[in-house]
């Protein structure tokens, strides 16, 4: 058994002889019962017959000249492509051409992101690796001027190791 | 006008495409298919008779300046109904703003009531003012559920075509349809009782 709701809806397509066989026959089965979807149906009758189209305007004879006049003295010079049978072939062309039949603009944009990203992850890599190799002669040659690895090996006189005695006393 | 019947056998895609390329042939082509559907659809959706042409003028401009734009995703009448929708849309708020004493964009006067169809019983009077109404409460409704019921009842497209023209599925259309008659019925009931309709 149809809802009123759903048979309203059908109503309104049955006006518009929009309903299936079934459906117009499960319409009227369910009229048979309802008086409010009877009288739903005497309303939408009504405006159907109130929406009748008005006349139709027939437009004047020099419309169509009018308007190619307006548009063609208002826009730039366009060169028409005489060469209709064998247009010149351009790249922008043979790509927007590509691009609309494959549907490749989402596939070239993520394309587009991965390389971007790989291209910024190598170049951190490498920037990352060069600081590392560069550090290194620095310690090296740190190494050499002052191998301290413990506080013992500080030099004795220094500075660091009369600072290191006072520590220790205290 | 010489016409070239050659002309007829080319789809619009095609035709918009030479358009974009300069071809007046081509745009006069377009003109000739759709200017009377374009002219009429503008009338019933402004009900404004005396500048229908003057819009319609406006939106072929539109269609030979940025024929380049149209990349052939939908077809050609679905992009031009979307671009006469919202012309139409244009005008109706710039009238609005402009006279503030028009409530709507259905100008009594401009209702072209005078000449009497075949089918229908009311005197030219009764029609012009049955129309206005009529015309009043078209313009209550949102721009989709007018522009389907126009689409429908005024120029007899199926609920399929509906759906190619604006875009919609077919059981928005459907809605859409449903949704705009519930008001419109409901706009003219005060008037049926008073005996006005």
């Amino acid at each position: 058994m149809m809802n009123c709701k759903k048979v309203n809806i059908l109503l309104s397509m049955l006006l518009d002889g929009e309903t299936s066989a079934k459906e117009e026959a499960a319409v009227n089965t369910h009229l048979e019962s309802c008086t409010q979807c009877r009288l739903e149906k005497e309303r939408l009758e009504s405006i159907h017959g109130f929406l009748a189209p008005p006349d139709p305007i027939e437009p004047l004879a020099d419309f169509i000249s009018r308007v190619k006049e307006k548009a063609f003295s208002d826009s730039p010079q366009r060169v028409p492509n005489l060469n209709k049978s064998n247009p010149a072939p351009t790249l922008a062309a043979f790509l927007d051409r590509l691009t609309e039949r494959f549907q490749l603009k989402p596939v070239l944009t993520a394309l587009a992101c991965l390389l971007l990203f790989a291209l910024s992850f190598f170049l951190g890599e490498m920037l990352g690796e060069k600081a590392t190799t560069n550090r290194q002669p620095q310690q090296a040659a740190l190494n050499k001027i002052l191998p301290v690895s413990v506080f013992a090996d500080i030099p004795e006189g220094s500075l660091a190791s009369t600072y290191y005695l006072a520590q220790k006393e205290n | 006008m010489f016409h070239d019947p050659a002309m007829n056998k080319i789809e619009d895609k095609q035709l918009v495409r030479s358009i974009a390329e300069g071809d007046e042939a081509a745009f006069e082509e377009i003109l000739r298919r759709y200017h009377k559907k374009i002219i009429n659809f503008i009338y019933y959706f402004t009900r404004d008779a005396n500048h229908s042409e003057d819009i319609a003028q406006d939106v072929f401009i539109k269609v030979w300046k940025n024929a380049a734009k149209f990349k052939g995703n939908s077809t050609f009448a679905t992009w031009l109904y979307r671009v006469v929708v919202n012309t139409c849309l244009n005008y109706c708020r710039s009238k609005k703003s402009t006279e503030k004493h028009v409530e709507t964009c259905a100008d009594p006067e401009s209702v072209k009531g005078g000449t009497v169809s075949t089918g229908n019983n009311f005197s030219s009077t009764e029609r012009t003012e049955r129309e206005y109404l009529v015309h009043r409460a078209l313009d209550q409704l949102p721009p989709l559920q007018k522009t389907t019921l126009i689409l429908s009842r005024f120029e007899g497209y199926s609920y399929a075509e509906i759906s190619e023209l604006t875009d919609l599925s077919v059981s928005a259309v459907q809605s859409h349809l449903f949704r705009a008659k519930q008001n419109v019925a409901r706009f003219l009931t005060p008037f049926k009782k008073k005996g006005e309709i």
